[in-house]
């Protein structure tokens, strides 16, 4: 459930089939079967019961005490999205072990985040392979128009939700199975709220802002900016036919997000798209790098073991 | 067996992308026919707080996007108030 609108993810699905990770079936004792999550107690086994969320499942950890006895408090101190943020470290972890780029790009809908995309993929030139987990309400049209431009996609249809989550993402990564050293861009929900509040195991967000949504946008929507490391402004051939200022836009969004950096481009003429595939190309880099430098301490780390080794043998 | 109004408490700060009213309605639809039924949800709100870097400090922070109280920049890092966190829950 969204914490910041309410809607659900009950009737998610990746590439058409339901979302079941962390669900599994078991028989009882008397032959009936029936499933839970992994996250359940054992108490709250819960046959028909309809809770769901976060908060319902620690109510139903608990044992409840009968009637007559004094309150009970449980100190929890847990964030609100703890089970999402595990998740989404788990996925985080996966990814760096593979070496993988992965960022999380989100916008307004209609600020041209499909569109950057095919760019991107038409005009990437590096070798390593490009992967694209897409997010939508409905349909499959923006992961049929990404494998249309060469890359591997993965769609996944949120149904009520207004929003991609950790699971979601860890579910279509089963799918995808993105290769090593390659770069993962996640398209998310076009939706300018709540996917500020769910990492997905990302190194970076990436905010897209179109020159025709107007330059105050990171003040009236200031969750989204302040989560995000890189501002692409879009559409910037329509710079001479809108009241927009591209040095107002990245002020305000400043004003949210001190750190902000600021790529303006165009995905119709191209203009701008060497800096962001430089950007891109230096994080692919970077993340190969990190992976290098893990495998390499693990090597010394064998090597020092296999010494430690051999002397208890000798010695032995 | 029943809880008699169950509580649980929740602390959130207007820098959080929590939306506390959300909460409370999805709340009550999310315990009813559920062993917490008509359990009661309390949110705290407390003040968030930014490193402010020109005066490198501590201030208090409204909400995202609002310049430092003391001297107006607005090289700010949250560093308090941006997560909405169960603190604890009540059963009888």
């Amino acid at each position: 459930m969204c914490t910041t609108c309410g809607c659900g993810s009950e009737t998610a699905h990746v590439e058409g089939r339901k979302i079941t990770a962390g669900e599994h079936w078991h028989q009882h004792a008397d032959g009936r079967w029936h499933r839970h999550h992994h996250g359940d107690s054992e108490d709250g086994h819960g046959h028909g019961d309809r809770r769901s969320g976060y908060i319902a499942s620690l109510l139903s950890t608990p044992r409840p005490r009968h009637e007559g006895t004094v309150p009970h408090v449980i100190e929890v101190e847990q964030a609100l999205l703890a089970k999402n943020d595990a998740i989404a470290t788990g996925n985080r972890k996966r990814l760096a072990e593979r070496g993988i780029f992965a960022l999380n790009l989100v916008s307004s809908p209609g600020s041209g985040k499909t569109s950057l995309l095919v760019r991107t993929i038409e005009g990437w030139r590096s070798g390593t392979p490009i992967e694209v987990i897409e997010g939508d309400q409905q349909t499959s049209r923006d992961a049929d128009r990404v494998r249309a431009a060469g890359a591997r996609a993965v769609q996944i249809n949120t149904g009520k939700g207004c929003h991609l989550d950790a699971q979601m993402v860890a579910t279509a990564l089963e799918q995808l199975s993105p290769a090593e050293g390659s770069l993962l861009l996640i398209e998310n929900v076009g939706n300018l709220v709540c996917p500020a509040a769910f990492d997905l195991g990302e190194a970076h967000k990436v905010v897209i802002l179109s020159v025709t949504e107007g330059e105050d946008k990171p003040l009236k929507y200031p969750d989204m900016f302040h989560a995000a490391d890189l501002l692409v402004l879009s559409k910037i051939d329509l710079l001479s036919y809108v009241d927009f200022d591209p040095a107002t836009a990245l002020e305000y969004a400043r004003r949210v997000q001190p750190e902000i950096e600021m790529i303006p481009l165009s995905s119709k003429t191209g203009e701008g798209f060497d800096a962001w595939l430089e950007w891109l190309e230096l994080g692919v880099q970077r993340a190969s790098a990190r992976l290098e430098d893990t495998i390499a301490a693990l090597q010394r780390r064998i090597r020092a073991l296999e010494r430690e080794l051999a002397g208890r043998v000798t010695s032995a | 067996m029943r809880w008699r109004s169950p509580r649980a408490c929740a602390r959130s700060s207007r820098a959080s992308p929590v939306e506390p009213q959300a909460l409370e309605f999805c709340f009550d639809a999310t315990m009813r026919g559920s062993l917490a039924e008509g359990a009661r949800l309390e949110i705290m709100t407390t003040p968030g707080e930014a490193w402010c870097m020109p005066c490198g400090k501590t201030v208090a922070l409204a909400r995202i996007g609002e310049a430092c109280p003391e001297c107006g920049s607005y090289q700010l890092q949250v560093s308090r108030g941006e997560a909405m966190r169960v603190t604890e829950i009540e059963i009888c």
